[in-house]
Parts: structure tokens; sequence; C-alpha cells
């Protein structure tokens, strides 16, 4: 018997891929974030808001992943979005790389300022598979547990920004903002924090604005 | 299409087809039943190749596997028995799970036997304020001296594969490619 050392990734295919995807977007200018959160938080519904606020003044383009159904993407182009790409996993639990690549080749990008990519409903699974994205935007809504970064740490440390989504229920729900605010800090402290209400609108303002410095050429 | 669905329009070809003069009359029973199961059978191997895709362990299980089968094409015809793996505290990945994943898709293949020699690596990380090195417990990302939530993740993210144990009895001459 010998052993013999390797230096290899796991996901070595899926990084090289990603990598790929990152290196085709920053050239030409496109900004992308990787949408996740558990299935029901808000995801789409972000979506729809954003496009029909945001979708004149910054060109956007979506890739909407689900299980099963095309549903997020109709109602995505329903909203107003004109390249909007779905992806339907049958029954794998997350987005990997080699599905955004063979997604891409068929969106048409010229003039897009900004990529979303919607991954699949759930904390675990996408956390580990790069899919070329600047950053991660994790959703937690306010029927859900506050303690969502602790049981998911993975997820909420490799995010950036992390929305709180339905704040019109607080007073109905057990949730507590500054417990979230709290937790998810103790797990990743840089990241950003908005809170919002696709329902009612409030807050959404913060996020639009926050889309703008991105987007926005330096 | 359904399986099911697939096995009735299967049927339902091949009802026409027997039905045709030059083909003999209708079909018989067994017939119908062979297509049937010929087809089902079929359509589990795709299945069961899709699956591979559907929990994250199952992937990465797969990810292993495909390694294994250039570092086997690399190196000529050996043997590899054990494979290494670090896994990070964060990365999610169940050891169970994943040696569980790597024997349900080796088994009967080239691979059956090769074993998973997991670590697990627990997360450190370094403070961008004071430079201190420290480990994460209880998913406390903050330096333990200053407070500070900026730090740097050192370990507990990877997964990486570390070597490969080879049974140099058998076949080429892996021991001089180390």
């Amino acid at each position: 018997m010998s052993k013999v050392t390797v230096q290899e990734k796991v996901l070595s295919e899926n990084d090289r891929l990603a990598a790929g995807i990152r290196a085709r977007l920053k050239a030409r200018g496109i900004a992308s974030l990787n949408l996740v959160s558990s299935p029901g938080a808000g995801k789409t519904s972000l979506l729809e808001r954003t496009i029909r606020s945001l979708g004149g003044e910054i060109p956007m383009a979506l890739i909407a992943g689900d299980v099963q159904t095309e549903n997020d993407a109709d109602r995505l182009k329903a909203a107003g979005a004109r390249m909007v790409r779905p992806i339907v996993t049958g029954g794998a639990c997350h987005l990997d790389a080699r599905m955004v690549e063979r997604a891409l080749a068929e969106l048409s990008l010229d003039g897009y300022r900004l990529l979303f990519i919607e991954n699949v409903g759930n904390l675990v699974c996408p956390s580990s598979y790069d899919l070329g994205e600047d950053m991660k935007v994790v959703l937690v809504s306010t029927t859900e547990g506050d303690d969502k970064p602790l049981k998911y740490p993975g997820m909420f440390r490799r995010s950036s920004v992390m929305i709180v989504n339905k704040t019109d229920l607080l007073a109905h729900c057990d949730f507590n903002l500054d417990r979230v605010r709290a937790n998810a800090l103790r797990i990743n402290g840089q990241l950003e924090i908005i809170e919002l209400s696709c329902r009612t609108g409030e807050g959404l303002e913060r996020w639009y604005d926050w889309l703008r410095r991105l987007v926005r050429p330096t | 299409m359904t399986l099911h669905g697939l096995a009735e329009k299967a049927n339902a070809d091949l009802v026409r087809s027997r039905t045709r003069p030059e083909c003999g009359g209708a079909p018989r029973k067994k017939d119908v039943f062979y297509v049937v199961r010929r087809l089902s059978r079929r359509r589990l191997r795709g299945a069961r190749k899709r699956e591979v895709h559907k929990v994250h362990e199952l992937s990465a299980a797969q990810a292993i596997v495909d390694f294994l089968q250039r570092e086997n094409s690399r190196r000529g015809r050996c043997r590899i028995r054990a494979v290494g793996l670090r896994i990070g505290e964060l990365t999610d990945l169940v050891p169970e799970a994943l040696q569980f994943g790597f024997e349900v898709i080796t088994r009967g293949g080239p691979f059956d036997g090769v074993r998973l020699e997991i670590e697990a690596v627990p997360l450190e990380a370094r403070c961008s304020a004071c430079a201190r090195s420290f480990g994460i417990n209880d998913y406390i990302f903050a330096c333990p001296d200053c407070g500070s939530g900026k730090i740097e993740i050192l370990k507990g993210q990877e997964m990486d594969i570390g070597y490969i144990e080879i049974d140099d009895s058998v076949g080429g001459s892996p021991a001089t490619t180390s």
C-alpha cells in the first residue's frame, strides 16, 4: 500500500464552472446575486416587487430555480421581467454551477446590469455550491423562528445581506427583530441587514438603494 | 413524461406495430409486458443516475467518484483502496450520509469497497482587528479577545481530497507518480 498526496477540492468541477461564470459576468459588467431562503420566505415576492419598482431603472435578468414547476418564472414574467430562465431541478435540493451555466447560455445578457439567481428554497445544500455570483442574499421571514441564523450558520456566514421579510406580520408572531439581528451578527458580523415587507412595501426603498449602489459603476 | 406514461406509450406503439398486417396481427400479452419491463429498467437506470444530484451528500459522493475515475485513467490501471477527505465543520456535509451515498453509488462498480477516510475539520479563524488566531466554538464568529466580528476563517469550510491509498500489488506503477 502507498499513500499518495493529492490536492483537490471535492467540488472542484463546480468551482471551476463557477469561476468561469463569475469572470464572464464581471467582464460584461453584470452584478449577480444568489437569493437563498427556506421555502416560503418570499424570494419570488421580493423579486416581483423589485422588478415592478426597479426594472425600468436597472435592467435585470433572472434565473428562477425550483424543484418542480416553472411557477416562479411565470410570476416573474407576469411582474414584467423580460429576461427570465427557469431551472427545474427535478428533485435536486440546490442549484449548481452547471445548471446556471446552461441557463445563462439561453439568456441574452446584452444591456443587462444585474442578474438574480433565485435558488431552491433550502438553507442547507445551496450553501456549498458556488454559482459564480458576486454575493449571496439570504431571506428570513417573521413567520419563521428568529434563531434561523444559529440553525443554519453555514448559509448566514456565506451571505453578505440578510433580508427580514414580512415585517407587517410582526405583531402576530413571536419573532423578535432584535433577537434575529443579534443571532445573525453572531454568525456574521459584517452582514448587512434589511427589514422589509413585500406585502405593504415598507422598507423596500432601502433594498432598492442597496441594489442601486451595487450596480453603480465604480 | 412519467414512467407509467412512457410504458403506456410504448405499449400503444407496440400494439400499433403488431396490428399492422406486415407485423403479423395482434400483440401477444407476453410482448406487451416485455416492453414495459425493458422500458422500466431503462427509465429506472436513468432516474438513478439523476438521483445522484438530489441530496448534496450524494452530489459530493458523485464528485468523489468522478475524481477517482480521473485518477484511475491518469495513473493507469491501479487499485485505489481508500480516499482521504477533509470535511470542514461549516460545510453542512454529514460524514455518515456521505459514506452511505458513496457506498450506494459505487456498489457493483470499479470503486466498490473503496474506503472513505473522513477527517472532520473544526472551525478556526483569525481576528482582522487584533490578529489573534482562535477556534470557533458554538458558532460564535467573533474574536474572544477584542470581540470584533471582522474575522477571517482559516479552517472549517473545506471539502478537500487529501490523499488516496493505492494497492501497489495490482496493475500499473502508481508508486512512482507520487
